[in-house]
Order: structure tokens, then sequence, then C-alpha cells
């Protein structure tokens, strides 16, 4: 097998999967309160204590809808905190989802220590398994195909999460509130809006969206909780809403490009023994080359429409 | 001025913010056992930075500690620091001075607590394990990572090549190796591995990734599962938290992987062959008895490897046959006669302490 073969196999598409669904979640959450003009640094705080309550009450239920309900809850619980300190205490965006994110990591390491005894992690030795997504006779479309069989139902739930946040974000009156209150607050006021009540409701969904992130990254394969396991995950999201402008297309764009870079800089180390402190610059780099791209690309064309001007004028 | 009522919010929200923080952090008191009483016993107090319950590294120690007391007499104390950093120093400051011949801590994280407490008391005489604190009144334990990590790939060359013996195994001479960061400390892991695998059979692939992080178990199995993929009998995951995933990965695939620095046997018992360990209570136990004949000399390094029995690897019986165990330790013997050099990463470039 040649060495492009061996790097883009069958399992590559699906670790793609993988790891863009849980950044796709996160970053759907954030990129409603994005629009709301809100620059949600929590969000990687709330897919972890989504992630743990998943674990914790999964393995004490054996349930795993209440696991993930549980997840959803944690986020939610969290933004609302987020949410009160920011929005009705007036704490900046900034520090308060710092906050939340040294309380999270050292809430979850309390919770660990007390509950079960270990600082470090939490494997439950019985795990109820999320639904997964078996295509039948679909798993034979390329690429796609095994990409998507055997992935947590979570995964289908990112995906089908995009067209429906697009629809609220553009087609329903609260996503046109959303995205009023991010443009002109005070035109908000003055069609009689509260401001501060639509910024929490897209605060509260980026929470649950979080807690579902945190629920596919501890639950779609791994079953269990290590301290700090979103491993910065959510700071990556939130990358994934710049590159995509966030709206929600642009998130899942963004998101695939994160998922695509940490697969293939994991295959690049194995198949071609590269140098791994490299390859985990991909994803970063990526990052800076699209958000500085944007903008080097619009100045060029800035310059070639000014640089014309001139001409057209002489030629009158 | 209209900003100053959004001035006070803000600290308002901070302090609400900060108080839940400090709750928690408060609510990790320090623990203890068996105060000490007759002047003349030899005495030793236990400084834990983290809790006692680990299965592993401290609990480890504390076994060391409990010989002293059944075998040497002494009087012991365990003052557990609890996982909240900021109370170490005070923990080790209110045990030092108080009439113990010696007071023992360890990990690479209470280091920095040690070296200030320890100057400032230059009579308390010290033993801190698992890293090298350079003060003349402490007596430093570190353990040879690749001696263990050589034993870790013995068993995982013996496991591809025998595989009629372990029904998970397909005999693909290829094992592989997942390490947290590419940091020296785990490329010492990784040569220990690579020549362990190497001195049962040279033509065995060793395949090798490193995640990037401690803490991200998904990449681990992602990467464990790609290892799986190309054929990977058995992964030996030097990864912290991100090896967890390493480990879940070879119960998903149903194949093989070892453990490290804590007992991990028990997770998956159906996959996991053996947990890499560093004897603590071996090497602690030995310290505090020079401590006690007044042989112990302070500010030096004491190194632990398979020779003095500092490391060790802790097998899973109901997978690995007694045979196999018989098999580990004549490489072990052979590592301790100095007959198999293990190759070594600096700065971890040690000779065992004799």
């Amino acid at each position: 097998m040649s060495a492009l073969g061996q790097i883009f196999n069958g399992s590559l598409w699906s670790f793609v999967v993988l790891d863009t669904s849980t950044i796709l979640l996160a970053g759907l959450g954030g990129a409603f309160t994005q629009q709301a003009n809100i620059l949600n640094v929590a969000l990687d705080g709330m897919m972890l204590i989504g992630a743990f309550a998943g674990i914790a009450v999964g393995a004490a239920t054996q349930s795993i809808a209440l696991a993930v309900l549980a997840a959803m809850g944690a986020g939610l619980v969290l933004s609302l905190l987020f949410g009160w300190a920011s929005l009705w205490l007036g704490a900046d965006f900034i520090v308060a989802g710092v906050g939340i994110g040294l309380l999270t990591s050292g809430l979850s390491i309390f919770l660990l220590e007390r509950l079960y005894h270990n600082e470090g992690s939490f494997t439950p030795f019985k795990f109820p398994n999320l639904p997964a997504i078996h295509l039948g006779p679909f798993v034979h479309i390329p690429v796609l195909g095994p990409a998507l069989e055997g992935q947590s139902i979570l995964v289908a739930v990112a995906i089908l999460l995009v067209p429906t946040c697009h629809w609220v974000l553009y087609h329903t009156s609260f996503g046109t509130h959303v995205r009023a209150v991010g443009e002109d607050e005070a035109a908000v006021v003055a069609a009689g809006l509260r401001p501060r009540r639509i910024k929490m409701g897209a605060v509260l969904i980026s929470g649950v969206l979080c807690g579902l992130a945190g629920a596919e990254l501890a639950m779609g394969t791994l079953d269990q909780f290590v301290s700090g396991m979103t491993a910065g995950r959510g700071f990556i999201a939130l990358a994934a809403i710049f590159v995509g402008r966030a709206t929600p297309v642009g998130t899942f764009i963004g998101s695939l490009v994160f998922g695509l870079a940490s697969a293939l800089a994991n295959q690049l180390q194995q198949v071609l023994n590269l140098p791994s402190n490299l390859l985990f610059m991909v994803p970063y780099v990526a990052t800076v080359v699209v958000l500085l791209g944007r903008p080097v690309l619009s100045a060029y064309r800035l310059r070639r429409t000014a640089r014309q001007v001139p001409e057209a004028l002489a030629q009158t | 001025m209209a900003d100053q009522p959004r001035k006070k919010r803000l600290v308002r929200a901070g302090a609400a913010l900060g108080a839940v923080a400090g709750m928690v952090g408060a609510l990790g008191v320090p623990a203890a056992s068996a105060a000490p009483h007759a002047s003349s016993a030899f005495k030793v107090a236990y400084m834990v930075p983290g809790n006692l319950g680990d299965l592993g590294f401290f609990d480890s120690g504390q076994k060391g500690i409990t010989w002293a007391h059944q075998r040497l007499g002494a009087v012991v104390k365990t003052v557990q620091g609890t996982t909240d950093t900021s109370q170490w120093t005070p923990d080790l400051k209110a045990v030092s001075g108080q009439g113990y011949n010696v007071v023992v801590t360890g990990s690479s994280q209470v280091a920095q607590d040690l070296q200030a407490v320890a100057k400032q008391f230059p009579q308390q005489h010290y033993i801190m394990f698992d890293d090298n604190v350079p003060a003349p009144n402490v007596a430093s334990i570190v353990y040879l990572q690749n001696d263990g990590a050589f034993l870790a790939g013995v068993l995982s060359a013996l496991v591809t090549t025998q595989s009629k013996h372990f029904p998970l195994a397909k005999g693909s001479d290829t094992v592989g190796i997942v390490g947290g960061m590419n940091i020296p400390v785990i490329r010492d892991f990784v040569v220990g591995f690579v020549k362990g695998a190497h001195a049962v059979n040279p033509k065995i692939k060793v395949l090798t990734s490193y995640v990037g992080s401690f803490t991200d178990p998904q990449t681990g199995y992602n990467q464990a599962v790609e290892m799986y993929n190309q054929g990977a009998d058995v992964i030996f995951a030097a990864a912290g938290g991100s090896g967890l995933g390493v480990l879940k990965a070879s119960a998903k695939v149903g194949r093989y992987s070892i453990g490290v620095d804590s007992n991990q046997n028990g997770l998956y018992p159906k996959n996991i062959l053996a947990s890499d360990l560093k004897n603590v209570d071996v090497s602690v136990f030995d310290l505090l008895k020079m401590a006690k004949a007044g042989t112990l000399k302070y500010n030096k390094q004491y190194v632990f490897g398979l020779s003095n029995n500092g490391v060790q690897l802790l097998l899973n019986n109901s997978l690995v046959p007694k045979f196999i165990s018989v098999d580990l330790a004549r490489y072990a013997s052979q590592v301790a006669s100095g007959k198999i050099a293990v190759p070594c990463v600096q700065p971890y470039c040690l000779s065992a302490t004799k």
C-alpha cells in the first residue's frame, strides 16, 4: 500500500468525523453567543462539566438517556451562572468565561476526588452505550459510509444541528433578535425588546450544546472521565467559529478543518514518522492561515480597485 | 461616571465566582493519623501531596511507611495534602521542625514546595521520591523509567511472538507505544520499550506516536485504534490521562495493552496485560532503613531500577501465563547483571545506586 493510501484509508475519515463532531457541537453553541456579540470563552469549561456529569450520572443510573440529559443540564447550569454573572451582574464576558473555566477544572477534580477517590480520572466498571449509527446498505458509499458507520448517535445530532441552527438563526424571530442584539443593541431596545433576555437565550443554548459536546467526548468512544479531557477543544471550537464567521455552516466548515487537521496529524505521525511536535502545529497553523488569509485577501482586492480608479479617471 | 455601577457589579460578580471557587478549595482539609510520642523513637512523617487511595503511587509510599513502622519500629504519621496545591507548603512546614527524624514526600509536583521549605528548616531531614531536590538536607529517590519500559517491551514482544497463548493477539510481530508528549522523560520510556521488544526479537516492528498532551484520552484512543489497525498486538500507554484512551481502545478493538504509574489491570481485565510501576514502597523503606542506621547521605540522588527492585511490571495473572513471567524475570536479571544495557535519553541516563 502506498503511503498516501495508508494515510487516506477508511479509518482516517472516521477519526475526522469523531474529532469534528465534538468541536462542531461546542462551536454551534458558541455561534449563537458570537452572533449576540458575546465572546464565549466558557465553551471549554461547559464541555468539561458536561463530560463529568454525563459519566457520573451514567455510571450511577446505568441510563444513557439520563447521562446525556445530565450533561446538557450541567452545561445549562454553568451557562446560567455565566449569563447571570456577565449579563445581570455586569462582569466582563472574558473574565466570567475564564472564571467558568477555572471553576470547572477545579470542581471536576474536587468531585472526582470526593466521589471516586482519584483526582485523575474515573473509568466506570460498567457504562451504558450510546446508540450507534448503522447505515445498512448505505455503508458502501465511499468515504461517508465507513466514516459514519458505528459512530455514536450524537454525531448524527451534531450534523443535523447545522441546518437546525441555521434555520433558528435566519428563519425565526428569536434568531433575528439574537443577530439584531449583536449588530446594534440600541436598535433592539428601540424596537421594544429586552436585549438581556435575548442574550441570555443565546448563552443558555451554548450551555446545552457544550454539554452535548462534553457528552460526545466522554461517551462517544471513551466511557470515562479524565480531568482536563477537553484538552482545549472548546477553544478550538472558538477558532472554528471565527473561521466560519459565526454562521452554522461556516462553523461546520471550520470544525471540519480542525477535525481533518488533527486526524491527519495522528496519521502522518505513524505512517510517515514525521516529527510529532511539528504536526501538532497543523490545526493551529491552519487557523492562523484562514484568519489572516481573509483580511489579506480583501486588502489586496481593495488595493487593486484603488489602483484602477486613477487610471479610469485619467481616461475621462 | 456612567461606568461606576458597572464596575461595582463586575466586582460583585467576580467575588461571587471567587467565593464558589474558594469554597471548593476550602473543603479539602488535611487528614492526620497517629501523632508522635516517645522522644527517643525513630519518628517519620509522610506528607502526601495529594490523597491516599490512588491504588498506586502514594499508596505505595504509604506501604513503605507502614513497613518502617512494622520492621524498624518507627513512629509514623501521615498528612494528606489533598489536591489543593496551595496547601502543600503549609502542610510541609507543619511537619518540619516538629521532632521527626525524617519527613517523606514525593512526586515532581511538590518539588518546588520542598525546595523552599527545606531551606527554611536546615536541621530537618527529608526524603523526596520521584524527583531530585538538590539540598543539603534532602535525600532524593529517582526511578529508571526506561528499565520499566524495557520490561513492558519484553512482555509485548513475547505476546506477539507467542500469540497462541494470547487469544486476542494476531501474531503480527508488531507492537506499539503511545507517549504523552515528545519530551525527554517520555522518550526515555520509548527507547527502553523498543530495546525490550528487540531484545526478544530484533525483527519486531515497534510503532510509536505521541498524543501531545497528558490529558487527551480521545486522541490517545484514536492513535491506539490506528496502531491496532496497522496490526499492533500490544500497545504500551505511557501517556498519563491520555493513556486511559489507549487502554479503552484495546478493550474496544479487542487486543492488548499495558498500563503505567498505577495498577490499571482491573480497568479492562480482558485486555490489560500488566501495569508498569515504580516500587515507591521498596525505595522509601530502603532509605528509611539507612536513615535509622545513620548511613543515609543527604544532598544525594538514590537511583532505583531493575537491579535494586525499584521498578516492576505488575502482571494481570489471568492473562499472562506463568512461563511468560519466568521469561520476564530472566530478562530483568540480565538487565540487573549488566548483560543487557537499556538505552536512555538525557538527562535521565543514570545508573542504579548500589
